[in-house]
């Protein structure tokens, strides 16, 4: 039961991700995407989209530094921490 | 009963986005709530009384599914039904249905909210929801495909941009993935046996984060960060290459949560390989929107809503260097069953989703409602208490996760350590206290903004006529 059941899943996974390609081919989805590239600016104005920002953000970016610092941080630790535990 | 019938169920446009933004907001702040219940138990364990809904064992899974279904899909619902008719150039298919959706998943939610402190639990991790809610679920997420492919179907726009790949791809995947990761067909246990059942459950467990919240959130930064920069997005094709690279390799992964559990071999290495090779889709998606965003940071930092968007993706580059490498089974000797988990946990789903969100929130709310969002400035504080909370709480479990590995694998005993963690976890309350309030500040922000009046006709979007000379 619990392998069949896997295989039903794993087929019809493959059979829609099938049909969806094939439909997306012969719908021309991947064709202009170019053009796609813009969708989501639909609306803006030649003004907002030339906007220039009115200050710069540096409490941002060192916000965001620290974060990432941090992060890699967390792995560097961890990596020594497993070098000396093996 | 008209009347009755247009206020629950309205027609207008922006109405159900509006108020599932309401909702998210609002959820937020009880799931957090409910968080900090449970982390004031890790420092004072006596200062609660000792009732079993505040038992640690019915906060949590509280606490995680309030703020999975409460506040994070709530916000990517009421986001998908503002990006999907923007970027398709029409309408959402059925505004009444949309705001049928909205009660009802709040209606969910609700019952979320009262079995699982009342312990009606199937007691699988991520899947605790007693059979009835799993059923309400799967019909609600079965009434928002029907909304996508509805107004997809309907659309003007031929070509379909990379966000509504994500959203429908995203919404077929969680009936599915819900479904049979819940078991649904065993009402009684929700579940299989044994081995077979972790299996399962961790299959369903990590395409939760990676098929179900992962794809709303990057459909939101797809639209949001081109549009906050007023740049196009870097490359279509390399976003529709992530697309793909997701759906082949998150479904093979969930193994890796079994490292040590008594799983065959194959299937650990398989989840294992798939881990690392899952950094394929998520560099698609980061090269894409940083180049995008690249040279234009500042613009993006302006607005509230992109700012956080933005953060959740570096907090998503974090995550997910952190998941290969704690994938590797030498690492996992140190990690697993510590609170370091908790900290990646918190990272992807704090961090990353819950970024992405907020963000989403503050970005759309103005253009469905037609009124600048009621304060920046509030907006701004709460980004820097949901950065420095969150970096807190990410800061103090990491350093207890690994303390805690550290010393068990110098076989020292648990009683031992746990004093050491006490101070961490007074940090982990503290960060989340600052959370809270961020909450807090972004329920009054959403709703002043909804009471407000609405702004003049010169402040509202331009007219579509605007936007052909600039796509084409
Ligand atoms: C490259 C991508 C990622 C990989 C390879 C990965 C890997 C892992 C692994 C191996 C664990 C289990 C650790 C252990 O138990 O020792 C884990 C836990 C977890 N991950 Fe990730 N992760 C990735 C991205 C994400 C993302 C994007 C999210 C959320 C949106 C997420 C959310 C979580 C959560 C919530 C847990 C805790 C599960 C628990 O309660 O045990 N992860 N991850």
């Amino acid at each position: 039961m619990f392998v069949s059941m896997w295989v039903v899943f794993l087929l019809s996974g493959l059979v829609m991700a099938i049909v969806t390609i094939v439909w997306a081919i012969r719908s021309k989805q991947f064709d202009d995407q170019q053009r796609a590239r813009f969708l989501p600016l639909t609306g803006l104005t030649g003004r907002e989209l030339a906007a220039a920002p009115k200050k710069r953000h540096r409490a941002e970016i060192v916000g965001i530094w620290s974060m990432l610092i941090i992060g890699v941080s967390a792995l560097g630790a961890c990596l020594v921490l497993t070098l000396v535990v093996y | 009963m008209p009347n009755v019938v247009n206020i629950l169920l309205p027609k207008e446009p922006g109405s159900a986005s509006r108020r599932f933004f309401l909702s998210a907001a609002i959820w937020l702040f009880v799931g957090v709530f409910v968080a900090l219940l449970a982390a004031l138990g890790f420092v004072a364990p006596d200062l609660l009384p000792a009732h079993p809904m505040l038992s640690f064992g019915r906060l949590r899974p509280t606490h995680i599914n309030i703020v999975v279904f409460g506040f994070l899909l709530s916000a990517y619902f009421g986001g998908f039904m503002y990006v999907v008719p923007k970027v398709c150039r029409t309408e959402l298919f059925a505004e009444r249905l949309a705001n049928f959706a909205v009660w009802f998943w709040n209606a969910v939610v609700l019952g979320i909210l009262y079995a699982l402190p009342h312990g009606y639990t199937q007691g699988r991790e991520y899947a605790e929801n007693p059979w009835i809610i799993d059923i309400a679920i799967l019909l609600a997420v079965l009434v928002l495909l029907i909304l996508v492919f509805g107004t997809i179907i309907k659309r003007q726009e031929k070509l379909l941009y990379v966000s509504v790949w994500y959203i429908a791809g995203g919404l077929m995947w969680t009936f599915f993935v819900y479904a049979v990761g819940n078991v649904v067909w065993e009402p009684s246990s929700g579940s299989w046996t044994g081995m077979s059942d972790q299996i399962l459950l961790w299959f369903y467990g990590h395409n939760v984060v990676g098929l179900v919240i992962t794809p709303q959130a990057v459909a939101l930064a797809y639209y949001i960060l081109p549009r906050a920069t007023g740049r196009p997005l870097y490359s279509h094709t390399l976003s529709l290459v992530g697309f793909w690279a997701l759906i082949v390799m998150y479904t093979h992964t969930g193994t890796h949560h079994l490292l040590q559990a008594p799983v065959p071999q194959w299937l650990k290495v398989i989840s294992i390989v798939n881990s690392i090779a899952l950094l394929i889709p998520v560099f698609a998606f980061l090269t894409n929107v940083w180049m995008t965003a690249r040279g234009h940071l500042d613009r993006v930092f302006e607005s509230a809503g992109a700012k956080f968007v933005f953060t959740g993706t570096v907090w998503y580059f974090l995550t997910c260097l952190q998941g290969p490498f704690h994938s590797l089974p030498a690492v996992q000797k140190v990690t697993h069953f510590t609170q370091w988990v908790v900290a990646h946990a918190h990272m992807a789903l704090l961090g990353f989703a819950g970024s992405i969100a907020i963000g989403g929130i503050y970005f759309i709310l103005p253009q469905v409602t037609g009124r600048k969002l009621y304060s920046e400035k509030l907006a701004d504080y709460h980004f820097w208490l949901t950065l420095v909370g969150g970096i807190g709480i990410f800061i103090s479990l990491t350093i207890g996760g690994l303390l805690q590995g550290e010393a068990w694998a110098n076989g020292e005993v648990v009683y031992r350590v746990l004093s050491e963690l006490r101070v961490y976890f007074i940090v982990r309350g503290m960060s989340g206290v600052l959370i809270l309030v961020g909450a807090l500040l972004f329920i009054y922000n959403v709703l002043m903004t909804l009471l407000a009046k609405p702004s003049t006709a010169a402040d509202e979007q331009p007219a579509e006529a605007i936007a052909k000379g600039v796509t084409a």
